[in-house]
């Protein structure tokens, strides 16, 4: 299945990677740990995970307005998701992702929950100016 | 979007490689959100300052920035650091964290945004006004002016409100327009607030139940003061996104019901009673002793000083636990000159300037768990230092009881 989205933050070619995937909304400041990209917040059902190198596909963001400069330091420290996927872009993970070079897309149909699981394989591409994800067969 | 001459050369770069950057983002946010152009504002408030929340990687972009000769075109205020900009070493905070901390504060100096580092810029020097349209960041200070002030903002990140004020523009969308500030969540409120605290256990359930960009109208809660509303305001935009919200018969936008929604029905509705809120105090429900008693999550008005200076009269903080409260400049001169200050010292509290539990290195000073009347703090204290610290929720009167002695 493809999911197709708005282009955020571009990229070129494609992106191949691990999902990590979660309903529930972000704050990148506290939920993530700027110093090892740990999800940290208590009540994410990724608790544990790590966001670094990830395909992080999450419903939207929460919480604090410092979670832009989150975003921009784990990019900085190479700790950042090789793909942020929305369902709803907010202005805080939008300028991180942007200032920090993250390739992101947003409006992700929500259906993405139901299809994708936590360590599925998926590949992201731009075509035709949006954004899709796909669903790396198990073939 | 449509761009004035003026906008398309800073967005060629003619007028240096920052500004582009500041103008690239936010025709990108403005595109995105079918924005129409920009709009000009007078006031910022930059969030990204304390060192313990961005470290390294934002102190050397501000560094970057503050190398060139650009400045903000507003007034534009910096969000809590990470101490005391001055008592500090009465914090116990490390002189390597202090450095650093002095050299964020400093760079966005250069930059033009006053360190004046508070989360509550509304109560110290940068109130914007009813209908103003601003460009803030701080998720509870956003959460304040747009629903109690009355003035206009989106709920920027810190990255886009410093480059909104770079630019001395916002791209006109989202809340600064008239339909997105009608509510459409309506909230009945089934129970009686007994305390400030109790405002925040709402705010924090609120929060958490509403979906994406929901405006929730709270009914039933006519007597809230100030600081209840900051702390009811401060918890939904933890827990969740809120970034403005309605109390029928209370604040600017809600005059009456039909008015408040457009004219329309509620998406939906909520209720909340005793119960629903009961299971917020629950969630923040800790066995241990606390050994540092916080207030100040939002920064203290001076009612809230006068308040706790009040209920700390005649009582002795106990020798085990610091009991600490956290407030802006402008309101600790007022304070102080009230004499709320020395009560709270004489008995053996403190009061800090510029930073709060949230954002300084509690953890790194040594504490391990920390009641508080704010479930903004109680929400972000585990978070913010990696589970080292617990946290617990009471109201203020039970919060000094716990610390004290008479």
């Amino acid at each position: 299945m493809i999911f197709r989205g708005l282009v955020i933050q571009g990229w070129s070619g494609e992106i191949r990677g691990k999902v990590l995937i979660t309903r529930s909304k972000i704050s990148f400041l506290g939920d993530i740990d700027l110093e090892t990209g740990k999800v940290i917040g208590a009540d994410l059902d990724i608790k544990g995970e790590n966001v670094s190198s990830k395909i992080l596909i999450f419903q939207e963001g929460r919480g604090s307005t410092a979670g832009s400069n989150v975003i921009y330091g784990l990019s900085r420290r190479k700790l950042a998701p090789k793909l942020i996927a929305t369902c709803k872009a907010e202005l805080i993970t939008i300028s991180g992702a942007i200032f920090g070079g993250v390739p992101m897309i947003s409006n992700i149909d929500e259906k993405i929950f139901e299809i994708l699981d936590n360590g599925n394989e998926a590949t992201a591409y731009i075509k035709d100016n949006a954004a899709c994800i796909e669903e790396e067969s198990k073939a | 979007m449509f761009l004035s001459r003026e906008e398309e050369k800073i967005l060629d770069g003619e007028k240096g490689w920052i500004l582009e950057r500041a103008m690239r983002l936010l025709t990108t946010i403005g595109d995105l959100n079918n924005a129409e152009r920009l709009v000009p504002i007078k006031r910022s408030q930059v969030a990204g300052v304390s060192y313990k929340t961005v470290g390294d990687p934002t102190l050397h972009l501000v560094e970057e920035f503050a190398r060139e000769n650009v400045r903000v075109r507003t007034k534009a205020t910096q969000n809590p650091a990470g101490m005391d900009l001055k008592r500090w070493r009465e914090m116990e905070v490390p002189d390597g964290f202090a450095e650093k901390q002095l050299r964020i504060c400093r760079a966005y100096e250069k930059l033009g945004v006053e360190a004046l580092c508070t989360c509550t810029p509304y109560l110290s020097g940068n109130r914007p006004k009813f209908g103003e349209t601003v460009g803030f960041s701080e998720s509870s200070a956003v959460a304040f002016v747009n629903s109690v002030v009355g003035a206009r903002t989106n709920r920027h990140g810190g990255l886009d409100a410093l480059s909104a004020a770079l630019i001395g523009k916002v791209p006109l969308m989202g809340y600064l327009l008239n339909e997105n500030r009608t509510g459409d969540v309506y909230v009945k409120v089934c129970f009686k607030p007994m305390n400030e605290t109790d405002y925040a256990a709402l705010g924090y359930y609120v929060g958490r139940e509403v979906k994406t960009d929901g405006v929730p109208v709270y009914d039933g809660i006519k007597n809230a003061s100030l600081d209840d509303l900051k702390l009811l305001g401060a918890a939904s935009a933890a827990s969740g996104s809120v970034a403005l919200f309605h109390v029928l018969d209370l604040t600017p936008e809600a005059k009456n019901i039909s008015g408040v929604f457009g004219g329309k029905k509620p998406k939906y509705k909520l209720e909340v009673t005793r119960e629903e809120v009961q299971s917020v105090y629950d969630e923040f429900s800790v066995r241990e002793r606390p050994d540092l008693v916080a207030i100040g999550c939002p920064h203290s008005s001076v009612q809230e000083l006068k308040k706790i200076a009040e209920l700390i009269s005649g009582r002795r903080v106990k020798r085990s636990i610091r009991f600490w409260v956290f407030t802006s400049p402008k309101v600790f001169e007022e304070a102080d000159k009230s004499g709320y200050i020395s009560v709270i010292r004489s008995a053996g509290g403190d009061v800090f300037l510029n930073t709060c539990m949230v954002v300084a290195p509690i953890e790194e000073i040594g504490f391990r768990c920390v009641y508080t009347n704010s479930a903004k703090a109680a929400f972000y204290i585990p978070r913010m230092t990696k589970n080292k610290c617990k946290s617990g929720i009471a109201s203020l009167r039970t919060c000094i009881e716990l610390c004290t002695t008479s």
